[in-house]
C-alpha cells in the first residue's frame, strides 16, 4: 500500500520544488527529493524508475529534460513497484494534461485513489482503463484506420487534436508497448520511427452464459428464470454492438463500487428480501444497471425482488484481422513503402504465430 | 447481416503470405483481404463467441 504521492518540479535557481504532495502529511527529505530528480536526471530519459532511497522503497515518473516534472509515489517496503506501474504512467499523463489554472490540486486525492486501486484491478478492468483515457482511445482509433503510422506524424496529429496539450507521448507509446498493442521500429527510408499497431482493444456485451443455463446456476425460481431467458434472448435480438455503449460499460467496470456489483452479478442473481432495504449506494448502482439493460429486477410471488444479469461484458485483446485489408489498399495505391508495409505484414505474422504457440501451450 | 467468416488466426496467417507474395512479387493473388473492415470483424468476434456458449465468459 503507497504512503503518498509528491508532484515536484526542477527549478535551476532553487532546486526541487513540490507543487503538491498528497496525503499534505507525507515527509521526504530535501535530500531524498535530491536523489530522486538525480536519478532521472542520469537517466536522460522521460519515463519510470523504481529506487530505494534510504528505508523508501519509490517509483518514480519523469517528464524529461524539457520541462523536469517528477511524479514520484512513496511505497511501503515490501510493495512491488511494478504493481503500481501501469497507474502511476496513467495518472502521470492526467496531472500533466491539468497543469493550466492548476486544475490538478483538485484532482488529486481520486488520482491517488487511483493508483492505489491499481494492482488490484482484474485484466478487464485494466483494458478498460486504457480504453477510457481519451487520448489512448484516440491514438486507437487512429491505428485502426492507418494501421501504421510515423511517429512524428502521430505528434503533430495530437499536437493538432489536443491544443491543451496532451502529456507525454513517449509515455504513453511506451505504455501501448508494454501492453502489445504497438512496435516501434526504426525502418530504413523512413523519416521517423514507425508505429505498427499489433494488437487492437475488441469488447462488446455477451450473452451472461453460465447463469443463463439454468435456475440453479441463476438463483432465480424456476417460473422467473424462464422469464429471464427470454428477456436476455431479447436483448440480444435487439442489440447491435455500438462504441457509445462499450464506453458506457467501461465507465462502470472502472468504477470499483460497479465493478463489485457487477462481480456478484456474474455468479447469479442478486436477491432483496422482502422488506429489506436497500443501501442508497445499491439502489443507485442497481438503478444505473437496470437503466442501461445491464440488469432486470424479477418479483417473487412471496414479494423477494432478484436483480439478475440480462447482459455480460466481452473485452480483450486481438490481433487486428481487417488491418490486412488497409495494408492491400496501401499498397495498391502506393501510400506506403513496400518495406514498411513487409515488415508490417512480418510483425503480424509474428504475433499470430505467438498467439498459436501461447494457445497450444494451454 | 454479416456474412460468417472464419477469424482462426491460422486463416489470417494464410492472407497474410498472400499479400506478401503480391508486394514482393507485384501480382495479384487475392481480390480482397478477409475482412473489409474492423465492424466486419468485430461482428464476426462477437458471432463467434455467442456460438461458443460458455467459453468465454469472464
Amino acid at each position: 500500500m503507497p504512503i503518498g504521492l509528491i508532484f515536484m518540479k526542477w527549478n535551476e535557481i532553487t532546486g526541487n520544488e513540490i507543487l503538491t504532495k498528497y496525503p499534505e502529511e507525507v515527509e521526504i527529505s530535501e535530500r531524498n527529493l535530491m536523489q530522486i530528480f538525480d536519478t532521472h536526471d542520469f537517466s536522460g530519459e522521460k519515463g519510470l524508475i523504481s529506487l530505494m532511497v534510504g528505508s523508501l522503497n519509490i517509483i518514480s515518473w519523469y517528464s524529461g529534460p524539457d520541462t523536469n516534472y517528477c511524479i514520484t509515489l512513496l511505497l511501503n517496503i515490501d510493495d512491488d513497484p511494478d504493481d503500481y506501474q501501469d497507474g502511476l504512467s496513467e495518472v502521470s499523463q492526467i496531472i500533466l494534461q491539468n497543469l493550466e489554472d492548476d486544475i490538478y490540486l483538485d484532482i488529486i486525492p481520486s488520482l491517488y485513489q487511483k493508483i492505489v486501486q491499481y494492482p488490484s484491478l482484474s485484466f478487464e478492468q485494466k483494458l478498460a482503463v486504457t480504453y477510457n483515457n481519451e487520448i489512448k482511445r484516440s491514438l486507437l482509433i487512429q491505428l485502426r484506420e492507418e494501421g501504421i503510422i510515423l511517429k512524428s506524424d502521430l505528434t503533430d496529429w495530437l499536437q493538432e487534436r489536443y491544443l491543451k496539450g496532451f502529456g507525454n507521448l513517449d509515455t504513453i507509446l511506451f505504455e501501448l508497448v508494454q501492453k502489445g498493442i504497438i512496435e516501434i521500429i526504426s525502418v530504413k527510408g523512413e523519416r521517423s520511427l514507425v508505429v505498427f499497431f499489433i494488437n487492437d482493444i475488441n469488447m462488446f456485451r455477451v450473452s451472461p452464459f453460465k447463469i443463463l443455463k439454468n435456475s440453479h446456476e441463476s438463483g432465480l425460481p424456476n417460473k422467473l428464470h424462464k422469464t429471464y431467458v427470454i428477456d436476455s434472448q431479447d436483448f440480444f435480438n435487439n442489440y447491435t454492438i455500438s462504441e457509445l455503449d462499450n464506453l458506457e460499460v467501461v465507465e462502470r467496470l472502472i468504477n470499483p463500487s460497479f465493478y463489485e456489483m457487477f462481480s456478484l452479478l456474474r455468479k447469479g442473481a442478486i436477491i432483496k428480501k422482502k422488506n429489506e432495504r436497500l443501501s442508497v449506494k445499491n439502489s443507485d448502482i442497481i438503478r444505473i444497471l437496470e437503466k442501461s439493460k445491464m440488469i432486470k429486477s424479477y418479483i417473487d410471488t412471496e414479494g423477494n425482488v432478484y436483480y439478475a444479469l440480462i447482459s455480460d461484458f466481452y473485452i480483450d485483446f486481438h490481433i487486428p484481422q481487417y488491418i490486412l485489408n488497409i495494408i492491400k489498399t496501401a499498397h495498391d495505391n502506393n501510400l506506403k513503402s513496400d518495406v514498411v508495409l513487409l515488415k508490417y505484414l512480418d510483425l503480424l505474422e509474428n504475433v499470430s504465430n505467438d498467439l498459436i504457440k501461447k494457445i497450444k501451450s494451454k | 447481416m454479416a456474412k460468417k467468416k472464419s477469424i482462426k488466426i491460422a486463416d489470417f496467417i494464410k492472407n497474410i503470405k498472400a499479400i506478401r507474395a503480391e508486394i514482393i512479387e507485384s501480382k495479384s493473388v487475392i481480390e480482397s483481404a478477409l475482412f473489409s473492415s474492423r465492424t466486419e470483424f468485430t461482428q464476426n468476434l462477437f458471432n463467434s463467441i455467442m456460438k461458443k456458449k460458455g467459453t468465454k465468459v469472464f
